[in-house]
């Protein structure tokens, strides 16, 4: 029996930890889960949480979960009442939001006005202009095509080109002198084509050594604009993010009020409603510019879920349903601090390759204060059909060093065997002096390089490992106990 | 009668010594047990005992130990005639390393191979080892047949590389 009257089955429109993330609530709700999948995540940990599982197809497993169409007949077909499109994927489709109302069916996000408002780099820029926030100098090539490399010059060095239907980071190029820009507006345009099918670029002031501070709005259908706090995710790698926490280390309570009061006076502006994040760019100096609105659910929400204790998906079931939020901004508080970290299958000590293989022994770490968001389960074969990002851990405590020691420990817990991963490296962001001290920048992992690269095995631990191995191979083992008398003994080798 | 492990780049030769093993050169006296969970270990090294997790795929043993995963991959004579014949190019040739028999033969030529699979077994030194393709690769000669018996050097399959490329457009 659902706890949210008009929403009894609802469908999720993704896949991987997220799904299941998802379903952790439906499940709380008493609403009935359905999930689409593609036959490579068939027998997938979201598959087997959700009460129904779905069929599509595609040319590739990706763009199985990039058709709208059949998600949308599937939902009819099973009489769901809304769509939940998690992360990714269409999350941030307007057409698609669009094609879901239309069919009659609840879209679990803000108006699809108000997706194409705010999700277009170009006109949430200008649109934000207009409310006199600050943002960094830019240009867009779309406003003059002929003049665009020099306006963007003036723009200042260093910049950068970016897509203007982009998101995540994806295919951005920094140029540091203007010899190098005819190159990069190539770069960047052509790689806009090849992610988002949308070849409109601009380019904007790159702002050195920032800090990326986004703030997590929650707006409900009757007029109420929250703001739950900010989150500071400037440890990224190649303008992925790797970890992200809350509060922003150092963040001045001046500094703090001022960011977040601007995301719900962009908020509030546009007449969003759902949940959504508002990203900026902080500089050293104190400055903040506006830098995009992420209009659905962020990857790293559960840092503010831990602080606030509040769960922001069953908040945004509540909002798709109408309901009006029961929440007051005065008692919406932060309590102690939340670090994530995103556990991916890359190896770190081979210039981060994607890492591939059978997850023959997985144990996340658990405890009090741990939270551990995953997607895979053991047995499950890692492949490259996906994004790398397998889990995320994410730890409460009281204050950023408890959080930071405990969140070390539990990379150090959590055991993965057959697929290799980056938990190492991120301990070892987290163990950094510069990270412990709190200061952080999105130029984190480059500039200290040299001083994240791992320790080689002291002799000793060396031959512990090689003795592991041998002893616990057969071929190994077979020869030893072939050894004739009087050279053999069989007191070794228990197994 | 040694065995040669690779760990973070570097080879290290294992070998039984009594009840001990020497570790490139060194003694050291070891021993394995079960731990309770799957893939729990506790292993004895002089004296000292520590856990650690195990889980051992296609000879690559993926250990779990101090908070940090490392992989040991473990080489016999049979897969450093492999390797040889790899680094030679495109066209392998796997060779046998030591005399033996053929046991069995499990592909023929034609047949597309993955990372793993068993392509023949023979029998060296009153020893049956599998001999398994160390990369995605098609058969394109079969050297011998069961019963056969073959000399050191002698070569047993042929077969070509397939890089992730040209296996992409196998699949579609």
């Amino acid at each position: 029996m659902s706890q949210i009257p008009g929403l009894e089955k609802v469908l999720i429109a993704n896949r991987g930890e997220i799904a299941v993330r998802i379903t952790r609530t439906l499940s709380r709700l008493g609403i009935a889960s359905a999930l689409v999948a593609h036959a490579e995540d068939a027998g997938s940990l979201a598959a087997q949480a959700v009460d129904e599982v779905h069929p599509i197809t595609g040319e590739t497993p990706v763009s199985a979960y990039l058709d709208g169409a059949q998600t949308i007949a599937v939902a009819k077909r099973i009489g769901a009442d809304a769509i939940h499109p998690g992360y990714g994927f269409l999350s941030e489709n307007a057409d698609f939001a669009e094609s879901v109302i239309a069919a009659g069916i609840r879209w679990i996000g803000p108006s699809p006005d108000s997706m194409r408002r705010l999700g277009d780099k170009i006109e949430s820029r200008r649109f934000v202009a207009g409310l006199g926030v600050p943002l960094t100098p830019s240009a867009s090539e779309s406003e003059d095509p002929k003049t665009f490399a020099a306006r963007a010059a003036r723009v200042g060095f260093p910049l950068l080109i970016k897509a203007s239907a982009g998101g995540g980071g994806k295919g951005m190029q920094i140029v540091r002198e203007a010899s190098a820009l005819p190159q990069a507006i190539e770069l960047a345009r052509s790689a806009a084509v090849r992610y988002f099918k949308d070849e409109r670029i601009y380019a904007e002031r790159y702002v050195e050594s920032p800090r990326h501070v986004e703030v997590q709005i929650l707006a409900d259908t009757h007029g109420q604009v929250f703001h739950l706090g900010e989150r500071d995710c400037s440890v990224q790698r190649r303008f992925q993010k790797l970890i992200e926490e809350t509060p922003a280390p150092g963040l001045a309570p001046v500094l703090r009020r001022a960011i977040c009061e601007r995301a719900v006076q962009i908020a509030r502006a546009a007449d969003y409603h759902n949940a959504g994040t508002v990203e900026f760019i902080l500089a050293p100096n104190g400055e903040f510019f506006f830098l995009e609105m992420n209009t659905r659910l962020q990857v790293e929400h559960p840092v503010t879920e831990l602080v606030t204790g509040i769960d922001l998906v069953e908040q945004q079931l509540r909002v798709a349903a109408g309901e009006k939020l029961a929440l007051q901004q005065e008692t919406i508080r932060s309590k102690g601090v939340a670090i994530e970290c995103r556990l991916c299958a890359e190896d770190a000590d081979h210039d981060f390759r994607p890492a591939v293989g059978e997850l023959l022994v997985f144990r996340p770490a658990e405890g009090p204060g741990i939270r551990f968001d995953g997607g895979i389960a053991e047995g499950q074969t890692i492949t490259t059909a996906f994004d790398p990002m397998l889990a995320k851990l994410v730890v409460h405590a009281e204050d950023r060093s408890s959080a930071i020691r405990l969140a070390i420990r539990a990379l150090e817990e959590t055991v993965i065997l057959g697929c290799t991963t980056n938990a190492s490296f991120l301990a070892r962001i987290l163990e950094h002096p510069e990270f412990q001290a709190g200061r952080v920048e999105t130029g984190f992992i480059p500039a200290h390089a040299d001083s994240l690269e791992p320790a080689s095995l002291a002799d000793a631990e060396r031959r512990l490992l090689l003795a592991a191995a041998a002893l616990s191979n057969r071929d190994f083992l077979e020869r030893a106990n072939a050894v004739p008398e009087p050279f053999a003994s069989m007191g070794g080798w228990r197994n | 009668m040694g065995y040669d492990f690779c760990l973070e780049g570097r080879d290290s030769r294992v070998t039984p010594a009594g009840s001990a093993l020497e570790i490139d050169g060194r003694r050291l006296d070891a021993s394995l047990e079960r731990g309770l969970h799957a893939g729990e270990y506790f292993i004895v090294v002089d004296g000292r005992r520590e856990k650690l997790f195990i889980a051992t795929r296609h000879d690559v043993h993926f250990i779990h130990w101090r908070g940090r995963t490392r992989h040991v991959e473990a080489w016999n004579a049979l897969d450093r005639a492999r390797q040889a014949a790899i680094r030679a190019g495109g066209a392998e040739e796997i060779r046998a390393p030591m005399p033996g028999v053929v046991i069995s033969v499990a592909i023929e030529s034609g047949t597309t191979v993955e990372r793993g699979a068993l392509l023949l077994t023979i029998e060296s030194m009153k020893l049956q080892t599998a001999i398994t393709a160390t990369h995605p690769a098609r058969v394109t000669e079969v050297c011998v047949a069961p019963g056969d018996h073959f000399d050191q050097g002698s070569p047993l399959v042929r077969l070509e590389a397939l890089d992730a490329a040209s296996e992409e457009s196998r699949k579609s």
